[in-house]
């Protein structure tokens, strides 16, 4: 084993065990804390890859943002935090759905890249990279999101003002 | 490549974008209007918006000849006919979609918002963006584009069942975005591309079924799908068609199916179009769901609103039984019937706009009851979409139900054309009934008379604008010769 | 069969598609505005029907010009249709036959126009009568220019929409608005049967254009299609053209304004039958059968619609039927294949028939309305114009040399003796026989002896503007005899050839022995008429009364109408009252209801679904994604 595989070792082991603590954590806020460690483990492992970017913009959006978007959002709701408040029945439900997107995902992954199959080359996602193709293939797009967010800030601002006006 | 110190760029030929950006620049105008004028004049609003989209219909125009590369700008944008008749239809039904709200605004009760025009501007340019993007990043994109613009529209009045109905539009359609996006990745994972030529290229002649590219497919399916209001993904529908204001309603329910149909095409004919014996049953089932569902439940509606929503439900599976038949003999019927369904919807939303009055008291279908006394002209317009609604000749509807239907048999799928003109035949029972109570019945005497209402001038011109969808229904029905040759000359897909 | 397409220098021909729009746009203009033009509505609606006839006129001589064989020009408007392999264009044809019909449509209705100005003078709906019937000729001329089976279709409808609307223009009186109904329920069992012949041909031509349809219509279909087509075809003309078993709506429908009559039920309208068997001639031709069938019902028709005529007390009922006879004829000359004399009698019959209705109009205008020939008598001394110029149609009608009615009448009988149909010969013979009596009758009851009411005493002629049309047509029926006669070079026979065919030749009597019994039936036949009914020396009302039940047999035209009534009517509305009071009630209702409740039912579990919760909505969709996820993964 190389020095890579032992390192993904670690890091699956931890995000594994974390993504189960997210789901069997009593209190939400521990839930979603376990959640940050499983979110940066996908992005140490995005690293590790060599997927620079990708490792980066997970760890800043999952963590800097989406997580802290979930915190908010359970204090401003006034959701219970507390033990025993997020039990539903509907256990066996979720554990099934979980078993069929692992298996039909695993099927799928096989079938596309079988582990027979020639080693492809692997493409290093550096930031010059992706920011070169960004600028050249998918200039557009990248000006589409700029308007996008601008036509969301409009929006927000419509529907926020509102409230004012009533 | 990265020690390089120029970044090479692509060429930028821009031109098959103009009409996108003629569209962004007339609605920052109307932003900026809202901003800094002192006092607003709703006139002027409409003139902007009026005049951005006639510009971006010139541009369109001229793109209709246009002889440069087929696709441009890093090959994320199509530059074909398809593309120019789709963004004319859109452009039209944004018109009526301005004309209709400026009438709205002005006599409804609700409050003027400046953002209407802009927003509405917005929205068009999300919907003239797909129909001609030719990357599927760039078709994410622009229906984010134009469904945030029509979530904050459906929401724009700040009525209580509008601020509801954004709300569901706005967490389903989310929801559907990231199906829509894990189909995008799929297909990515497919073919290591997301520009839809590329794709096509990838995906011919490899033989075996790939279960990755199907599974991509099946899930932008399920994107569009929601976006056409197929069903099942068609549960928001008639929420938020009910809680929209009225001609916002017209609007979306016209453009959207227009827009997300483009795009689906693109995505089936060109990009999937290797894969047509995996995607036409998906087609298949829900061009069948669609229209036995829409026209089930359309039957127990008691609001005008709700009844044309389901009906839109059914009408998206009618233009999916088209869309079956793949190629250019699909294209050609769904694209007729795209015409033909955008300008009775419009027309009945529309009328159904200036029956419902002050605060849009007057949708239930019970409203209806002696309409022909109170409002002759409301009530044969009404007549008229309705016909065409049902398929019920001399009306564009009948002759746009023949051609998917023909297009589908031609396709072998006639067991799915049974379903639909069976189903036609048990739709027409819930469009009938309206023109029944309006001429067969006296209207109830404590119902409010059309002769009080306010406004008699706006209630004329709104009436004025349906002139226009009501002509093309009548004329598309009786000669639908007249726009065949076009509709052929944009069914080639050029990639 | 000069079928073909037209040649390139068609340009002189181009204006075509002008003469049917130029009455559309009349009617358009009096349809919106009719009500504020006030008595210019009707000078405008003659003056577009007369615009369109200066233009037909001068398209034909353009036509005329060319040689005999490229008098076709086919003018493609646009494409129509267009549904996979099968198109259909908005095509217009001009040959010789389709000249000689617009000639007709839009000379007559020119004539019928004007008169109706003074006719409909002081009527409620002066500009709405304009505004239909320019509409009227609008279809008519769509009907004859017509390159296509659906085309004519619409043509077809169309003046049927327009004769409905007109027969019951005075819808108060509930018997116009009754007749209406009844020509209109009546040509329809005609025109669905034709429809289904469309279909027909579409099915074995996978075309509707006359040119694939009748250019060589033998290569493609089996005779015993071409039977059926022909025969559905046929129904449908003999529902437009009033003839028997469907002739009943054709005398009621004299409830609308004569010059309704005169244009849609006496020229026009009622001939588009004739033109269509002419038109599809190669379809029948193939078939023995259609061709027979054509011949007797039209004969048939012919001496059946005499006999009624002849016992007629109302003016216009007389004329009708004597119309739906003269068709007979008409059809009688197109079953043995002598089109060109069908086309004569068309034209004639034009001008003789519609002088005869505009002059029973001028008489009713002269005397308050009335109709009752008992009540008449001597007009001819109060309204000198309307008089002779009406001598001069019944003249022409019972065939007397050298007016229009005697070369065309003559000419079939004389096919028919020439072409060995001996009893045809007879029978025919027997019809204008019949038709010199009828015509006769009505002339000398009318015209001559002495006025039988105070207001055939003081009737008086009619205003220039319904007078000038009388003369023109009068001059029309003399002068269009010798047009009409076959052989001489340049008349109808020879221009028509290329379309109609050579008149069909065979052994029989001579010529001019043929005319010299047809002139000797037919002033023999109008000398009884005038010794009965105006010498004074028969008491013909007791002659009458002696011949009852016949009499009334024949006036109440044999009781076909009660046999309808009894056998199809009655046994209908009892049907109608089973099915509105039982099948309705009991098992109708039982399935709506059941529907109903299946609906609700429906409806209860869609609102389960429909709850209104987002959260729902979201599961139905994640239900709806797997179900097309496991859709799509069980095909892989």
């Amino acid at each position: 084993m190389t020095a890579q595989e032992y390192a993904f070792a670690v890091i699956a082991a931890v995000g594994s065990i974390s993504a189960i603590a997210v789901v069997t954590a009593r209190n939400v806020v521990h839930a979603a804390l376990y959640l940050v460690v499983a979110l940066l483990s996908v992005g140490a492992t995005f690293l590790l890859l060599g997927a620079e970017f990708a490792g980066w913009v997970q760890i800043l959006i999952y963590v800097g943002a989406i997580v802290i978007l979930f915190l908010f959002g359970l204090m401003l709701t006034k959701a219970p935090i507390g033990r025993d408040t997020l039990d539903n029945t509907h256990r066996w439900v979720g554990l099934l759905v979980a078993a069929g997107v692992f298996a039909g995902l695993a099927f799928l992954i096989q079938d596309a890249f079988p582990l027979d199959a020639e080693p492809f080359e692997v493409f290093h996602g550096s930031t010059s990279v992706v920011g070169e193709s960004m600028f050249r293939d998918f200039v557009l797009p990248f000006e589409a999101i700029s308007f996008l967010l601008l036509a969301a800030l409009i929006g927000a601002i419509v529907l926020a003002r509102k409230d004012e006006g009533n | 490549m990265i020690g390089q110190a120029v970044l090479p760029t692509p060429e930028l030929v821009f031109e098959p974008l103009l009409p996108e950006l003629v569209l962004v620049v007339f609605a920052m105008a109307g932003l900026l209007y809202e901003a800094l004028a002192k006092r607003t004049e709703a006139v002027v609003h409409l003139s902007i918006g009026l005049v951005g989209v006639v510009l971006a219909g010139g541009t369109s125009l001229w793109l209709w000849d246009w002889d440069g590369p087929a696709t441009v700008l890093g090959d994320a944008v199509s530059a074909d006919r398809f593309a120019v008749l789709a963004r004319l239809l859109l452009l039209v039904v944004a018109a009526l979609g301005l004309l209709l709200g400026h009438q709205y605004f002005a006599r409804s009760g609700d409050e003027q918002r400046g953002e209407f025009t802009p927003l509405l501007l917005f929205a068009t340019s999300g919907m003239t963006l797909i129909v001609a993007s030719a990357d599927l990043i760039l078709t994410f994109l622009a229906l984010e584009i134009l469904s945030l613009a029509l979530y904050v529209l459906t929401g724009l009045t700040g009525r209580r069942a509008a601020n509801e109905a954004a709300m569901k539009y706005f967490l389903l359609g989310a929801f559907s975005s990231a199906f829509f996006l894990y189909g995008v990745a799929m297909a990515y994972g497919a073919t290591g591309t997301t520009k839809i030529a590329a794709m096509a290229l990838a995906l011919t002649g490899t033989g075996e079924a790939q279960a990755l590219a199907v599974l991509g497919f099946a899930l932008l399916a399920v994107g569009f799908a929601f976006k056409v209001s197929a069903a099942p993904f068609h549960m928001w529908t008639p929420d938020v068609y009910q809680g929209a204001p009225t001609p916002i309603t017209a609007f979306m329910s016209a453009a959207t199916k227009v827009a997300a149909f483009g795009a689906l095409i693109r995505v089936l004919d060109v990009a999937f179009q290797a894969l047509a014996w995996d995607w036409a049953p998906v087609v298949w089932g829900l061009a069948a769901a669609s229209v036995v569902i829409g026209s089930i439940l359309a039957i127990a509606q008691t609001n005008v609103k709700r009844m044309l929503a389901y009906s839109s439900i059914a009408h998206a599976g009618f233009i999916l039984t088209g869309l079956t038949a793949a190629g250019s003999a699909g294209i050609r019927a769904a694209m007729f019937y795209l015409v033909a369904y955008a300008a009775m919807t419009v027309g009945a939303f529309g009328t159904v706009m200036v029956v419902s009055g002050r605060g849009e008291k007057r949708t239930r279908i019970g409203d209806y009851t002696g309409l022909a006394r109170t409002n002759p002209i409301a009530a044969a317009l009404m007549t008229l979409f309705l016909l065409s609604l049902a398929g019920i000749p001399p009306t564009a509807g009948f002759i746009a139900k023949v051609n998917v239907f023909s297009a589908a048999i031609d396709a072998g799928y006639w067991v799915l054309a049974l379903i639909g003109v069976v189903t036609s035949v048990a739709a027409a029972f819930f469009y009938l009934r309206v023109i029944v109570l309006m001429y067969m019945q006296e209207p109830e005497p404590a119902a409010p008379s059309l002769t009080e209402k306010v406004g008699i001038g706006a209630e004329n011109s709104a009436t004025a604008i349906l002139a226009i969808p009501a002509a093309a229904t009548l004329l598309l029905g009786v000669f639908p010769g007249v726009i065949v040759g076009i509709i052929r000359d944009a069914s080639v897909l050029r990639w | 069969m000069m079928l073909g397409p037209s040649l390139p220098e068609a340009s002189s021909l181009s204006p075509l598609w002008l003469v049917p729009a130029v009455p559309l746009l009349g009617a358009v203009i009096n349809l919106f505005s009719g009500r504020r033009l006030g008595r210019s509505a009707g000078w405008i609606a003659s003056t577009s029907v007369g615009a369109a006839f200066v233009l037909s006129l001068w398209l034909v001589i353009a036509l005329l010009e060319r040689s005999a064989e490229s008098r076709v020009h086919i003018q493609h408007l646009f494409d129509w249709i267009s549904v996979g392999r099968f198109a259909v264009g908005a095509d217009l044809r001009l040959d010789v036959l389709s000249a000689t019909m617009i000639l007709v449509v839009t000379g007559v209705g020119l004539l019928i126009h004007v008169y109706a100005i003074g006719y409909m003078e002081g009527d409620r709906r002066y500009g709405r009568f304009f505004a239909y019937l320019n509409l009227f000729v609008f279809f008519m001329l769509l009907l004859v220019l017509a390159d296509n089976y659906l085309l004519l279709y619409v043509g077809w409808e169309g003046v049927g929409l327009c004769s409905y609307l007109l027969i019951g223009f005075w819808f108060e009186k509930t018997e116009n608005a009754s007749a209406a109904r009844k020509a209109f329920v009546t040509t329809r069992i005609g025109d669905t049967l034709m429809l289904i012949g469309l279909a027909l041909i579409v099915a074995g031509f996978g075309s509707l254009d006359f040119g694939a349809v009748l250019g060589a219509p033998g290569d493609t279909i089996a005779k015993g299609t071409a039977t059926a087509i022909s025969l559905l075809l046929f129904a449908g003309a003999i529902g437009k053209s009033a003839q028997v078993p469907l002739h009943v709506w054709l005398p009621d429908a004299m409830a609308g304004p004569t010059p309704v009559s005169a244009l849609i039920h006496a020229a026009t309208m009622v001939t588009a039958g004739v033109y269509l068997v002419v038109r599809s001639a190669p379809l029948f031709e193939l078939s023995g059968v259609a061709l027979t069938v054509v011949l007797i019902v039209g004969l048939v028709t012919a001496l059946f619609a005499a006999t009624c005529a002849l016992a007629q007390d109302d003016i216009k009922r007389v004329l009708a039927y004597s119309t739906v006879s003269q068709l007979g004829f008409m059809f009688m000359a197109a079953g043995m294949r002598f089109y060109t004399g069908a086309m004569f009698m068309l034209v004639a019959h034009a001008f003789y028939k519609a002088l005869m209705f505009l002059g029973a109009g001028s008489v009713m205008h002269g005397m308050h309305e009335e109709t009752d020939l008992q009540r008449m008598g001597g007009l001819i001394r109060r309204m000198p114009i309307t008089g002779w110029t009406f001598v001069v149609g019944a003249f022409a009608l019972a065939g007397v040399f050298p007016l229009a009615g005697f070369f065309a009448k003559d000419q079939i009988l004389e096919i028919a003796n020439h072409t060995g149909r001996t009893w045809i010969y007879l029978l025919g013979t027997l019809g204008a026989l019949l038709s010199a009596l009828y015509i006769g009758r009505l002339v000398f009851l009318a015209f001559f002896g002495s006025p039988r009411s105070e207001a055939a005493e003081h009737a008086h002629e009619s205003p220039l503007v319904m007078t000038v049309p009388l003369l023109a047509l009068a001059a029309g029926a003399i002068l269009a005899g010798p047009l009409l006669s076959t052989s001489a070079e340049g008349t109808l026979a020879r221009v028509l050839e290329p379309v109609t065919g050579p008149v069909p030749h065979g052994e029989g009597l001579p010529t001019l022995a043929l005319s010299g019994i047809a002139t000797a039936i037919a002033l023999g036949a109008l000398a009884l008429a005038w010794w009965v009914y105006a010498s004074g020396r028969v008491e013909w009302l007791t002659l009458r009364e002696r011949l009852q039940p016949l009499p009334r047999a024949a006036g109440s035209g044999w009781y076909v109408d009660r046999a309808y009534s009894t056998v199809f009517v009655n046994p209908g509305a009892a049907a109608a009252r089973f099915t509105a009071n039982v099948f309705d009630t009991k098992v109708v209702d039982g399935l709506v209801n059941g529907v109903g409740t299946g609906t609700r039912r429906l409806a209860a579990v869609g609102r389960l679904l429909q709850t209104g919760f987002v959260r729902s909505y979201a599961l139905a969709f994640l239900l709806g994604a797997v179900g097309v996820l496991v859709w799509v993964g069980t095909r892989l």
